[in-house]
């Protein structure tokens, strides 16, 4: 562990007020609690807002699990997961089901949470109406009234001009049958896993110094019209590797003619299957652990 | 004057255990979870009480002491630097006990449009348990809980006038002995 | 067959490896000290500080120096430490009264008491290229000590005596309670003024340059002098709670800026100069300039006038004015968006094959 800081980098009245803000969170769910978010060493926009949660919540007796996209291994994934080894002594884990804190930016894993589980959402824009009101005056007006009309005119109009929604990431959705909330940018096809979810979901955004959280078995619904159901992103093509057909597939140019394929974009599910021995790509026994 | 009883022997960890029991507690309303707390505990206050002021308590969370829980004043002043609450309603925390409750109306319940500007109040609750008359419902819980509320009937009716005024309201944590159980502002209670 | 990119770690130690050789350039030429930063560098240090929001211009050279000159990168590495240090005290309010003055124009007056001082500006140099200082030890050695030659004794300041008249309005009573800290308390709207000078005067220098610019070019025009720029050192004191009185603790170098601007008046207020105000550490001329009319602008309500322009919106002004959230913000868009790119894409496939078939269906 590096000396000089305190454990998990944030001082104690730091962690104090960012643990109040979080409680809150939790028992208004949806509702964006404004925190004093600090300097982090890590640029605002690549994470400090669920860092900052991270921070707040973990223990020496965690198991953290960072990622990014859906997997453990990209740049800024492997970034975070250092600056907590580093700063927590914490224990690391790239398995969801090993995971007691799983921190992610766009992506819920496709291993079903279990009970117990946090995730940490990093979060770029808190506010589910700024696109429609840029005035945080204005929008916070607009929540303390459940005045959120605007944003189903927006969806309709999508509809009149395309036929269809035309929100593909950062859904917006109604927690609780009250707040507005944007799930951060998730692809819609995650948006499901957030409803009645066993996990606790808390959601970090440092820039904008907002933090909202989810509880577990809590209604979390998708926007949407009797005659437009909500609908997510569905796939002709399993995954090349694990040969799911049921997981969010990343597309993948491998050659210059525009030759593409599809595979899972949650390392660890595809890992996980291919050791079951699913797919083209399946690890013979005896299973050995691909990300080591 | 002696002084007061000691906090946390290693305020890091254990702050952050009892924050984390705490988180539990509210994400499941009317899970019972253990808090411990600090080797010395004030008179005034029971061990998950003690533990909840040390781990969340400091010079920007005014607090009220109701009652008997007066006595923790010192000790509270000097672990944590909170000010004391002219008036119930001025407080970031509350510290009650069941024999001498106020009423929910009497705290900030937050506004409209910052809700989270609301008292959590944190009251000792012997003979609380898990299952028993109180069927409990909200966010947090799947379907439905029961547990033990042993506190009067009055509180859970006046508790239950402030729903309609959700987002704003009061969050309540039950405690007894080291053991807390949560009903934030949208629990609902019934049958207590 | 295709193998998901592995390998993050590898490069992240790479990348790093890559920078400090990259810091450091060619190795044959001397490495740059702190002490040159600090002493030769040393309007780049007060940027860095006062951006920053900490006094300390060894560390601020440090952060230039490991920043390799960027300095909103040197900003947000100053930052980051700051965030980490305890607050032992707040200081009194600094008197810029009794500035040991190493610099002080007005522009609103021809001659006033104390005088004009012009101190090293830049302001009367002909921008010629000087290429005695390219030749090693070319140019004229400074004083050991670079202090002003003559400190001027303290001097009032212009909108002080002005006021006699009562042609100004007077400075702000100072607001009840604490001083906000932005650092500490998320930002608030509506904002109260000394909030948002605080948020000014970390604010970045080049976009508090542009929205003043655009106030002069029409946007919010508010007819302004520069009733006074100061530059010189200040002293600071704290009033430790075991004294009770305060005692100086040391001194900081300040730059000082007071707008004077016309004002007709309203249904309240008879016709006066108004003012805005901007504070800066060290030399930082360009800056508290900018940040006196941005002030003055963002009063727009205050004082009864119409809010037309970006400079006098408060939300946009100051939710955009801090260069390190910015900076990070749009360089995020660097860190992979694969997923939502697919989400989209599929959105664009499905809208696309649904108008498809439409036509189809119509031909």
């Amino acid at each position: 562990m590096i000396q000089g800081y305190n454990f998990a980098y944030l001082d104690e009245q730091t962690k104090r007020m960012i643990r109040r803000a979080i409680l809150k969170a939790v028992a208004i769910p949806g509702y964006q609690v404004p925190f004093g978010s600090r300097e982090m060493p890590l640029p605002y926009g690549w994470g400090t807002g669920g860092i900052q949660v991270t921070a707040a919540v973990v223990g020496s007796d965690d198991t953290l699990k960072v990622i990014d996209q859906g997997a453990d291994d990209t740049t800024n994934a492997v970034s975070i997961r250092r600056f907590f080894a580093k700063t927590a002594g914490v224990a690391t884990t790239e398995r969801t089901v090993d995971a007691t804190i799983i921190q992610t930016r766009h992506r819920i894993p496709e291993t079903k949470l279990r009970e117990g589980q946090i995730v940490v959402f990093q979060v770029p824009i808190p506010e589910p109406l700024r696109w429609l009101e840029p005035r945080e005056t204005e929008t916070r007006r607009m929540h303390a009234h459940a005045e959120y009309a605007v944003m189903s005119v927006k969806l309709y109009e999508d509809i009149a001009r395309h036929g269809r929604i035309a929100t593909g990431y950062d859904y917006p959705v109604k927690v609780a049958g009250r707040y507005l909330m944007r799930p951060s940018p998730i692809p819609k096809f995650d948006n499901p896993k957030l409803d009645r979810s066993p996990a606790l979901m808390l959601f970090g955004a440092g820039r904008e110094k907002r933090i909202y959280a989810v509880p577990p078995h809590t209604e979390v619904k998708s926007l949407d019209f009797e005659d437009h159901p909500f609908e997510i992103e569905r796939w002709d093509k399993t995954c090349a590797l694990c040969g799911a057909a049921d997981s969010f597939l990343d597309e993948v140019i491998v050659d210059d003619a525009g030759g593409r394929m599809h595979v899972c974009s949650d390392t660890d599910y595809c890992a996980e299957r291919r050791r079951q021995g699913h797919g083209p790509a399946a690890v013979p026994a005896p299973v050995e652990d691909a990300a080591q | 004057m002696p002084l007061p009883e000691p906090g946390f022997a290693d305020p890091v960890a254990e702050s952050q255990r009892a924050f984390r029991a705490l988180l539990d507690a509210i994400a499941h309303p009317g899970r019972i979870v253990d808090i411990p707390g600090p080797a010395g505990r004030p008179e005034g206050l029971s061990i998950a009480q003690s533990a909840i002021a040390l781990a969340l308590l400091d010079g920007d969370t005014p607090v009220w002491l109701a009652g008997p829980c007066a006595s923790a004043r010192p000790w509270i002043a000097f672990h944590t630097g909170a000010p004391a609450a002219p008036r119930p309603d001025g407080a970031r925390f509350a510290f009650a006990e069941a024999g001498e409750l106020p009423a929910p109306g009497a705290f900030d319940l937050g506004t409209d449009a910052y809700p989270d500007r609301s008292t959590t109040l944190i009251i000792e609750t012997p003979g609380l348990a898990a299952g028993g008359n109180a069927l409990l419902s909200g966010p947090g819980i799947a379907g439905t809980t029961r547990a033990t509320l042993p506190l009067p009937r009055a509180f859970f009716a006046a508790r239950a006038e402030l729903a309609e005024l959700f987002p704003r309201g009061l969050d309540l944590v039950l405690t007894d002995g080291a053991r807390a159980l949560a009903l934030p502002r949208g629990t609902r209670v019934e049958g207590a | 067959m295709y193998v998901a990119v592995k390998g993050g770690e590898v490069a992240i130690d790479a990348a790093h490896r890559l920078l400090a050789r990259a810091r450091r350039g060619d190795g044959t030429v001397a490495e740059v000290s702190l002490a040159q930063i600090e002493g030769q560098l040393s309007l780049a240090a007060d940027r860095v500080m006062g951006e920053a929001s900490l006094y300390d211009r060894t560390l601020a050279a440090l952060a230039i120096k490991q920043a390799r000159g960027d300095l909103v990168e040197a900003i947000f590495l100053l930052r980051a430490y700051r965030t980490t240090l305890p607050r032992l005290a707040a200081s009194e309010p600094v008197d810029t009264g009794t500035m040991r003055i190493r610099r002080r124009i007005s522009a609103a007056f021809k001659d006033l008491p104390g005088g004009q001082v012009l101190g090293p500006t830049f302001d009367y140099t002909h921008r010629l290229l000087d290429f005695a200082l390219a030749a090693e030890g070319g140019a004229p050695a400074g004083e050991a000590t670079p202090e002003a030659p003559d400190p001027v004794a303290p001097c009032p300041r212009v909108a002080g005596f002005l006021n006699k008249e009562g042609l100004i309005e007077p400075a702000a009573a100072p607001e009840p309670g604490a001083v906000p800290d932005i650092t500490r308390a998320p930002l608030d709207y509506p904002a109260d003024r000394r909030t948002r000078l605080q948020a000014l005067a970390r604010g970045d220098e080049g976009y508090l340059l542009a929205l003043a610019y655009s106030t002069q070019r029409g946007y919010a025009n508010n007819h302004p002098f520069a009733g006074e720029i100061r530059t010189g050192k200040v002293d600071v004191e704290i009033v430790p709670e075991e004294l009770g009185f305060p005692v100086c603790i040391g001194e900081i170098d300040l730059t000082e800026c007071e707008m004077i601007n016309q004002f007709v008046g309203g249904p309240d207020r008879p016709a006066q100069f108004t003012r805005g105000y901007g504070l800066a550490f060290g030399e930082q001329e360009r800056k508290s300039m900018a940040m006196a009319l941005v002030d003055r602008a963002l009063r727009a309500d205050e004082l009864g006038e119409p809010r037309t322009a970006p400079a006098q919106d408060e939300e946009f002004v100051l939710a955009h004015c801090d260069n390190v959230e910015a900076s990070g913000f749009v360089q995020h868009l660097k860190l992979p968006h694969y997923v939502d790119f697919q989400s989209e894409l599929d959105v664009i496939r499905r809208i696309r094959a649904a108008a498809a078939s439409k036509r189809e269906a119509a031909e």
